[in-house]
């Protein structure tokens, strides 16, 4: 069987030594007690018998090597066994003359950044932390405080003098004027200038006094509070985003102009056409046009389409009925017909009812994502973002920058996973890229 | 039962060599020191010759306290060329054991040297090398008449080894010691891991090798039919075994732990000091020669004036109970109380101290409990090592504190060392005087607190007036650590001039540890160490009646420990702080004071903490002293210029941070 030959350990805190020099050739036979081979460490030079007998079957080290101490250096074994599980690192190779090519590889200490010093304050500006410290307490500013300490520092006699020197302030005053980090003015209207907490309170940069006002809010704004607090509390909503291509809805949109142009009743907006395009989608993808009901599903045939109108009241969600049966033009003209409603605040409350998924836009300020809040028992709402212009491959393969709507999908993850919600936002996207109308 | 007994001392000091808990004292002895009292195996000195004076106060306690036995120093032969093996031997083989000791106590100390002579240390040989003697035995001439019943021994001859040993002993027990061994022997392994045996040949190791005393022996065994070689095998194999199975356990991460320092961080600070309180370390009736009423000395004193102020004016220096008083009644009382306790060192018996502290003690005690040492200051402090380990308490005293180098390595790694390296169970009740001088220039005038303060271990007072010598002597007598107490000589005439109510006949201990507030005030504090205090109370009456300051003094009294609270507090009130004393200034250990005080009290500080020490220079002649040791004027100096720039004051010296950097600069 064969042994190995390993790098003695000399002293507790060598690490490593440094091999010298073989006595033998691999293939030579030792003999135990024979001088096998030398080795040194920061301290001595060392001989190393061998401490069996048999054949040099490999060596691993070379002059030079720094081996750690208890490596295996050799194998000593009978001749043609195995010294596979002996090597270093696994491989047997058997050290051969030194290949010319190896390269010693510095371990260079990575260059190390100095902070650059500060330049230090001015002479004047010295402090010491007594004085800054009683500076602070009695609100006496240091900024034009000449110091009488050694090389002008100021010391504690420094700021006591212009305490002492300073228009007396009552401890009311320099209480508020410490809260409000305030500096005391240079008089007050007390008795011989002292300067009274009023004094402080109107200095010309106190702005906090009186600067809002109470008021009870409207019942519509109790009702949405109620409402959106219920819906963040009650369901697990959250929001898949993604934009779609915007070229044919914004060319379709330029036709219709020049066709209003040429007397055609129906402004169709951008608006419209992602309604449109995600009523289309609601009826593919029937599994988010439902309401959660906690233990059962409400699925409905038709869309109702929900879509937040903001008004002076506040924010208002009318209902069209069967959105999947208007064509875009009785789509358009009913929504623009309640939105007035909505706006004048006419509108029939039945027409409050009823949505089975709703469309909210502000897109028209400038908003490129968000978050809308469901209307529950309804699963998802769709946020219309404004339209940006983004980088993409265009279809000559060339890369130009085309216009893209952006889309904010809230759902509850109760009714429907992520897929499903995702598969929809994607359909929509599809539809709105691929509108016809 | 016996193999129990055996694994015990095995494992304990194995697993004490791999530094674990579980070792004889919690792996803090280390592997070059592992030892174990309880059985009389003292421990081993890493320092070469280490031991060579320890040992003779081994033998000292023996006598001094009539205990049993003999104390057997196990030596190199080339510790022959260490001062503390020399000091040792002459220490031990003074003529005054025959000659002045009285009665019981008469006769030499029981102790042998035996000089494990393997012809090398580390890589040098002594015979032929490093050293000029020969024959080691013949150095034995030059210690006593009787030259030291010196005899070379065949090491690798255990019979002759037992014969010798028994003669010796012999010797010893007739109080005839000491003794000197030159055992000759061979070491086979080298000094150390990174020995590569160098400096020898492979031949002489064999030729060692071939009269291996331990198979030669077995062979005579055999020979003279005393046992049969399956007997020697067995008890070689048993004895591998054995050694096997306790290695195996010792060097065990599992089984033998180190000590854990993350379940406890504070291991290892708790065992650094004993801070024991007792009252004497040997119930016999301590000797002494009169009732203590009866001594002069103790008659004078009670004529003082234990308050060194009347009608606002000092007692004249006769009159007045002096510091010396002071530190005179806390160690009579000791000797009174204390059977074990013992002083010696240079003049201390019939000259009463070369400043008159032991004045009247030569009359109270008899010779082996007050006597004069040879001038071996390395003997006085390793002596009183030894004499400490073993159960005494003693006082050791160098006449000069400038003489601490001669006892370095008993000061920094001897006396400091063995209560934490025996984790705790070894006790130092040492309490070390050394005066600091003045007026008699470079070699006799330093004051070198700051150089022990660094060595972990000791306990470092510096009490400046009578109230606070007798208190922390006191305390310092009562403990069992070891204090350095450090006595300037100019004060050794001060009356008491603080503390209003006078010294207090009656005894009373002031904690180690704990500063006194000297004067209050509360524009500035003043903190000092030793005879500065004076200085700088001299300095607050100028700043007081000249500048209106108030200027709060505080005296330091103890440096190791330091208890920071009343100087904090005061910081806090007055936000400046100077801190002076007579040590050279480069590494004071006021710097680390004013650095402690920077780091917690920063916020309340209105200038950096100062620091007024010595010139980093030799001490000058007597009449030059004024231009190296801090003066008031000093004081006021540098309180101008780094501090508090004073209306009208004329500073004389150059304080500046330029003049700060240009010393530093020139390491002057």
């Amino acid at each position: 069987m064969a042994e190995a030959v390993i790098m003695p350990r000399q002293g507790q805190s060598v690490e490593s030594c440094i091999f010298s020099e073989w006595f033998f050739k691999v293939g030579d036979k030792v003999s135990k007690g024979d001088m096998l081979f030398t080795y040194e460490t920061d301290k001595a030079a060392f001989e190393q018998e061998a401490l069996v007998d048999g054949v040099l079957l490999a060596t691993f080290a070379k002059e030079g090597d720094e081996i750690p101490v208890l490596e295996t250096i050799a194998v000593i074994g009978a001749e043609g066994e195995s010294i596979d599980e002996f090597a270093p690192g696994g491989k047997a190779t058997v050290q051969t003359a030194s290949d010319p090519h190896d390269e010693v590889k510095e371990d260079k200490a990575p260059e190390i950044q100095q902070p650059i010093a500060e330049v230090s304050a001015g002479k004047d500006s010295a402090i010491s932390p007594r004085a800054k410290n009683l500076a602070a307490k009695e609100h006496v500013s240091i900024e034009h405080l000449k110091g009488t300490g050694p090389e002008g520092r100021i010391i504690e006699r420094d700021v006591e003098a212009a305490a002492k020197n300073r228009t007396k302030a009552t401890p009311l005053a320099k209480s508020i004027a410490a809260h409000d980090h305030k500096e005391l003015p240079a008089t007050g209207t007390g008795f011989g200038g002292k300067i009274r907490a009023a004094d402080v309170k109107q200095m010309p940069s106190v702005t906090l006094a009186n600067d809002f006002t109470d008021k009870k809010i409207s019942n519509i704004r109790k009702i949405i509070a109620q409402n959106m607090y219920e819906s963040l509390a009650n369901t697990a909503q959250l929001t898949l985003h993604t934009s779609a291509d915007a070229r044919k809805m914004l060319s379709i949109r330029n036709a219709m102009k020049s066709k209003m142009a040429d007397g055609y009743a129906y402004n169709i907006t951008i608006n419209d056409m992602v309604s449109f395009a995600t009523i289309r989608a609601l009826i593919v993808n029937p599994e988010i046009n439902i309401h959660f009901m906690g233990d059962s599903i409400r699925s409905f045939s038709n869309v109702h389409l929900g879509f937040a109108v903001d008004t002076p009241r506040g924010l208002m969600v009318p209902t069209v009925k069967n959105a999947n049966h208007l064509t875009i033009e009785g789509l358009s003209a009913t929504m623009k017909e309640l939105a007035g409603a909505c706006q004048k605040g006419s509108v029939n409350p039945e027409s409050l009812q009823g949505a089975t998924f709703t469309m909210t836009n502000l897109g028209g300020f400038g908003i490129e994502m968000f978050t809308p809040v469901l209307n529950p028992p309804q699963a998802g709402i769709l946020g219309v973002n404004t339209i940006t212009q983004q980088a993409a491959q265009l279809e000559g393969g060339a890369f130009g920058f085309i216009p893209k709507i952006g889309l904010s999908l809230t759902f509850d993850h109760r009714a429907l996973d992520g897929a499903p919600a995702a598969r929809f936002l994607q359909s929509v996207a599809h539809h709105i890229e691929n509108l016809s109308i | 039962m016996n193999d129990l007994a055996i694994d015990f001392l095995l494992y304990g000091t194995l697993a004490e060599i791999f530094a674990r808990e579980n070792g004889f004292n919690k792996g803090l002895g280390g592997s070059m020191h592992a030892f174990f009292t309880p059985f009389g195996v003292y421990p081993n000195n890493a320092i070469v010759g280490g031991s060579g004076d320890i040992a003779v106060g081994g033998a000292l306690y023996k006598k001094v306290n009539k205990k049993p036995g003999i104390v057997v120093a196990n030596i190199g032969d080339a510790s022959m060329g260490c001062g503390p093996v020399w000091e040792g031997m002459v220490f031990s083989s003074m003529d005054q054991f025959r000659l002045l000791w009285e009665g019981e106590f008469q006769g030499g100390l029981p102790i042998i040297f035996n000089f494990m002579n393997n012809q090398y240390g580390m890589g040098g040989q002594t015979r032929g090398e490093t050293m000029g003697y020969d024959v080691l035995a013949r150095v034995g001439a030059a210690f006593a008449p009787y030259q030291m019943h010196t005899e070379r021994v065949d090491g690798y001859n255990p019979l002759a080894m037992i014969d010798a040993c028994g003669r010796k002993k012999k010797i010893l027990e007739e109080k005839k010691g000491p003794v000197l061994l030159d055992t000759l022997t061979y070491r086979f392994s080298g000094h150390s891991p990174s020995d590569a045996s160098s400096y020898r040949t492979k031949e002489e190791i064999e030729a060692w090798q071939n009269v291996d005393s331990i198979i030669d022996y077995g062979q005579s065994l055999v020979k003279a039919g005393i046992c049969s070689q399956s007997d020697l095998d067995e008890i070689k194999a048993n004895t591998v075994g054995k050694v096997e199975k306790v290695l195996k356990l010792a060097s065990s991460d599992d089984i033998s732990p180190k000590m854990n320092l993350y379940a406890n961080p504070r291991a290892i600070e708790e065992v650094m000091f004993t801070n024991g309180s007792v009252d004497s370390f040997d119930d016999r009736e301590p000797e002494v020669n009169m009732p203590m009423e009866e001594n002069p000395r103790v008659q004078q004193i009670a004529k003082k004036e234990r308050f060194g102020l009347k009608d606002g004016k000092e007692v004249s220096k006769m009159k007045a109970y002096q510091l010396r008083d002071g530190l005179f009644e806390a160690i009579v009382d000791r000797f009174y109380k204390d059977a074990t306790c013992i002083a010696y060192g240079e003049e201390n018996r019939d000259w009463g101290g070369a400043f008159a502290v032991y004045r009247g003690l030569t009359e109270a005690l008899p010779y082996h409990r007050l006597f004069n040492s040879s001038i071996s200051e390395g003997a006085i402090v390793g002596t009183a090592v030894g004499y400490a380990l073993c159960g005494g308490r003693v006082i050791p005293e160098l006449m000069y504190c400038d003489f601490l180098g001669r006892a370095g390595d008993e000061v920094f790694n001897q006396m400091s060392k063995w209560q934490a390296m025996s984790a705790g169970y070894l006790k130092m009740p040492i309490v070390m005087r050394v005066s600091v001088g003045s007026k008699y220039g470079a070699q006799h005038s330093q004051d070198w607190s700051s150089l022990v303060a660094h060595i972990p271990g000791i306990k470092v007072i510096f009490p400046t007036t009578p109230y606070d010598a007798k208190g922390l002597l006191n305390a310092a007598l009562q403990g069992t650590d070891p204090v350095m107490v450090f006595e300037s000589q100019r004060l050794y005439d001060i009356g008491e001039l603080f503390h209003t109510a006078g010294v207090p006949e009656g005894y009373y201990e002031i904690e180690i540890g704990d500063p006194d507030v000297k004067r209050a005030g509360k524009d500035i504090t003043i903190l000092t160490i030793g005879s500065t205090l004076y200085t700088a109370i001299e300095a607050a009456k100028t700043l007081e009646e000249k500048y209106g300051l108030s200027a709060e003094v505080i005296d330091a009294r103890s440096i190791v420990p330091f208890n920071y609270e009343k100087v904090i507090e005061s910081v806090k009130k007055t936000g400046r702080i100077v801190l002076a004393s007579d040590a050279c200034e480069r590494g004071s250990v006021l710097k680390e004071m004013a650095q402690t005080i920077s780091e917690t009290a920063f916020d309340y500080l209105d200038a950096p903490p100062v620091v007024v020490g010595s010139r980093n220079w030799i001490t000058p002649a007597y009449e030059l002293e004024e231009f190296f040791f801090p003066q008031k004027q000093w004081i006021l100096d540098a309180i101008h210029t780094k501090i508090l720039p004073l209306e009208g004051h004329e500073p004389k010296h150059d304080f500046s941070s330029k003049e700060q950097l240009r010393r530093s600069k020139l390491g002057v």
